[in-house]
């Protein structure tokens, strides 16, 4: 059994939005550190229980530069046998949805391809949620998409997995294309210092792939999106910012009592 | 000559994600439109822009994700639009990026506005959870689906349509069943009261209940409180959870990372809570009572009179 994970590296998420600068087509973090994105911290964890539960082996895969050696070190020390940072030569730094999916099937296929495909529903920094489901389409493997849950009986992989309206559970055959959401149950474990010690010294392998032909699809701009609000705040003793609250909860209508 | 295709399920046929779907299909004035609708059973006039085209099929809600990708391929045949739209729901997230994949298209999801600019599209979107907008163009094919809310849709007349009859394609999971229903809860309430980790354990998070109840208000949660376990998925609010409009939105213990204020953003009024007046919520909040929630709430309690 193989199990591949996608990784991603991205610019903390957290970070305030004056640490991100916008403009022309360039986006700058320099401000903020480098994290694995959070919905791929969740495909990891799901993609270690999958490889536990049934005993496979893990590989992580993540595209693009140095940068990427942080999510793949944090999978090396909670299980992941093997990482590939996939390095493509290009001079532009946003690639289309479909380019990026075509070269993670390109690398996946190189690789000898896994059992079970695991992805985060979408990446912290483009929020496009689309990259899963353009690798099962193109390679015409099953998707299950927003699994929060895996557990293994009999051998067989058991998931959970949202729906707009509720929650659905069932079992799932290899090979297959998961993404997986946040919950209790994809919530990356802490890693042992001393696993986090040995992943930083295993080596990362580097897959270099030819460009992608260019997609019809283009980035134009990037720019700020500005907040609307600029709140007033208020501060006190405890007695007077809750007297202060309920005033405001009397005016909205909220709480009964005198309005002012 | 440029091909509009909109595709939506029967079930979705008045709501409102549909009808701006099929505003938009009208809006882009391709030449050629056709409305494809997987329903349950033929006879009935449904909304649709240019030809209708209804994909019968005995039981939609049972298929998983695997049947419902493969329902929609049965019924789009052939078909290769310029343009495919689909409407928010399974469509979206379980057939739109697959179908794109395997057709060698572009997608772009959540787009906020799609203009035509000569034979391509115009699009904005929102990115890194809501810091930025996005400016794309799509000069080709294209699967595109639209932010709920994003057009002031026009009404649609039900037509008749040409009826397919599918057969049941097979599924991926077995032993599937519906484990939870989701209660009418966030999408529709008028008061929120949020809280996350700055709440600081689940029994803090728990009293929450009684507080919105007080001032008639239901519980969502930040992505944080749902990790630690301290409230159930579906009461995230947030990029990936619920996104809500209500009149009141509360949020306690929020810091305000960007994911969740794209989640909040449209609701009328927003109070805050926060023991950091420098945290980010304070920019996305009219009024932010700088204190901490634990030494609050008793005072409140005691004031507003609940048990």
């Amino acid at each position: 059994m193989r199990i591949f994970v996608f990784l991603k590296t991205i610019p903390d998420p957290e970070a305030p939005a004056d640490a991100y600068r916008f403009q022309g087509r360039e986006v700058e973090a320099a401000r903020a550190a480098w994290v694995l994105g959070p919905f791929e911290s969740n495909a990891l964890e799901l993609a270690v229980q999958i490889s536990e539960k049934l005993g496979g082996e893990l590989t992580a895969l993540a595209l693009g530069g140095k940068e990427q050696e942080v999510g793949l070190r944090r999978a090396l020390a909670v299980g992941a046998v093997r990482a590939v940072r996939i390095d493509i030569e290009t001079g532009e730094g946003w690639r289309s949805p479909l380019a990026t999916a075509r070269a993670l099937a390109r690398a996946a296929s190189t690789l000898g391809g896994a059992d079970y495909y695991v992805f985060g529903r979408q990446a912290g920094d483009w929020d496009q949620g689309v990259m899963a489901g353009l690798f099962a389409g193109l390679t015409n493997l099953p998707f299950v998409p927003l699994v929060r849950a895996v557990d293994v009986r009999a051998g067989e992989l058991q998931l959970v997995r949202e729906l707009p309206d509720g929650w659905e559970e069932g079992v799932l055959a290899a090979p297959a294309v998961l993404s997986a959401t946040n919950g209790p149950g994809t919530l990356l474990r802490i890693a042992k210092v001393r696993d986090v010690m040995q992943a930083n010294r295993k080596p990362i392998e580097v897959l270099s792939l030819p460009e992608e032909p260019a997609e019809s699809l283009r980035l134009q701009a990037v720019a700020p999106h500005e907040a609307r609000r600029s709140g007033r705040v208020v501060s006190g003793t405890v007695a007077e910012v809750a007297e202060a609250l309920l005033t405001e909860l009397r005016r909205l209508g909220l709480v009964g009592g005198m309005t002012t | 000559m440029s091909r509009v295709a909109v595709c939506y399920l029967e079930k979705d046929a008045g709501r409102s994600e549909t009808a701006e779907i099929l505003t938009l299909a009208r809006r882009l004035g391709a030449e050629d439109v056709t409305t494809y609708v997987l329903a349950e059973s033929a006879g009935r006039a449904l909304p649709a822009v240019g030809r209708l085209v209804v994909g019968t099929l005995p039981s939609i809600e049972a298929l998983d994700s695997e049947g419902l990708y493969q329902a929609v391929r049965a019924l789009l045949g052939d078909e290769r639009p310029t343009w495919l739209l689909l409407p928010e729901g399974r469509l979206l997230q379980e057939v739109a990026a697959r179908l794109a994949g395997a057709w060698g298209y572009e997608v772009v999801l959540d787009a906020t506005e799609a203009v035509r600019e000569g034979a391509g599209l115009q699009l904005r979107r929102q990115a890194f959870g809501g810091k930025a907008v996005v400016n794309l163009f799509a000069s080709g094919a294209l699967v595109l689906g639209l932010r709920a809310g994003s057009l002031a849709s026009e009404p649609v007349p039900p037509v008749d349509g040409e009826v397919r009859a599918l057969e049941t394609p097979a599924g991926i999971l077995t032993g599937r069943r519906r484990t939870e229903e989701h209660g009418p809860g966030l999408k529709e309430a008028r008061v929120i009261v949020s809280g996350g980790r700055g709440l600081g354990s689940r029994e803090a998070f728990a009293e929450l209940e009684r507080f919105a109840r007080a001032i008639g208000g239901v519980v969502g949660a930040s992505r944080a409180a749902v990790d630690e376990g301290w409230a159930k998925p579906e009461q995230q609010v947030g990029l990936t959870g619920a996104k809500v409009a209500p009149e009141v939105y509360i949020a306690i213990g929020i810091s305000g990372a960007s994911q969740h204020l794209a989640g909040m953003s449209s609701a009328r009024t927003v109070l805050a809570v926060n023991t950091d007046a420098r945290a980010p919520i304070v920019q996305a909040a009219d009024v932010t009572f700088v204190a901490d929630w634990q030494g609050l709430w008793p005072l409140l309690r005691q004031a507003m009179g609940v048990d």
